[in-house]
């Protein structure tokens, strides 16, 4: 699991958590990225050049193809008044993607 | 036990003196390292006389360690194969997703 805790905003590491979500599914491992926080923003259409973010859209749609798990923490939106996220993630509530973190073999936060 | 380090902050952090003594501590408790070097932290696998981590990696390898780095983080960062230690693997996020499959712990700084 790739846990994404920071906004893509002046900063590549929202860019290199997906880029290392993408990595891990060639161990045919199941991966799951959550947008938590102020990384709720990377699961939004922002304009990735705009915001000097790197890359994110392009391996969203890539997990997304893959049929990896993307979820959106619901609180982490509500306290930002975040109201849309992209195509192929999930919005969860706080209670369930905690209980994703708490499953999970492995987790990489960024 | 089978220990993975991902690290991905350079010489700036802490992180490096914490990755590299628990590392040590673990390889000489007789358990099996495994690590992964990825964004600004390339730059400490450099082989380089005013590189003052290098000693440090070399001794980790001789003990049994094993490095890897990922190519996509070195080549914007000028890091090329030919001026990384030798031992370390200018490797990939195909190299990352198997360190994680191989660890029973597996443990994130950066």
């Amino acid at each position: 699991m790739i846990l994404i805790r920071r906004a893509p905003i002046g900063s590549e590491r929202a860019a290199e958590a997906l880029r290392v979500a993408v990595g891990q599914t060639l161990a045919s491992q199941r991966v799951a990225v959550i947008f938590i926080d102020d990384g709720v923003w990377a699961a939004t259409a922002l304009n990735p050049k705009a915001v000097q973010g790197g890359d994110f859209a392009k391996p969203i749609q890539t997990l997304t193809m893959l049929e990896q798990r993307l979820i959106a923490d619901a609180d982490s939106m509500a306290q930002r008044e975040v109201r849309g996220v992209v195509s192929g993630v999930e919005v969860r509530p706080r209670g369930e993607v905690l209980d994703l973190v708490h499953g999970a073999d492995v987790v990489i936060p960024y | 036990m089978r220990f993975g380090f991902l690290l991905t902050s350079g010489c700036e952090s802490q992180d490096v003196y914490t990755v590299t003594k628990l590392a040590r501590a673990a390889l000489g408790q007789g358990h099996e390292v495994k690590m992964f070097i990825m964004g600004n932290g390339v730059h400490l696998l450099v082989d380089h006389p005013k590189n003052a981590w290098a000693e440090g990696w070399k001794a980790f390898l001789a003990d049994g360690a094993e490095i890897a780095c990922c190519g996509s983080s070195c080549e914007p960062r000028g890091v090329v194969r030919e001026c990384l230690l030798p031992g370390v693997l200018f490797g990939s996020q195909y190299d990352h997703a198997e360190i994680v499959s191989w660890s029973d712990r597996y443990l994130v700084f950066g």
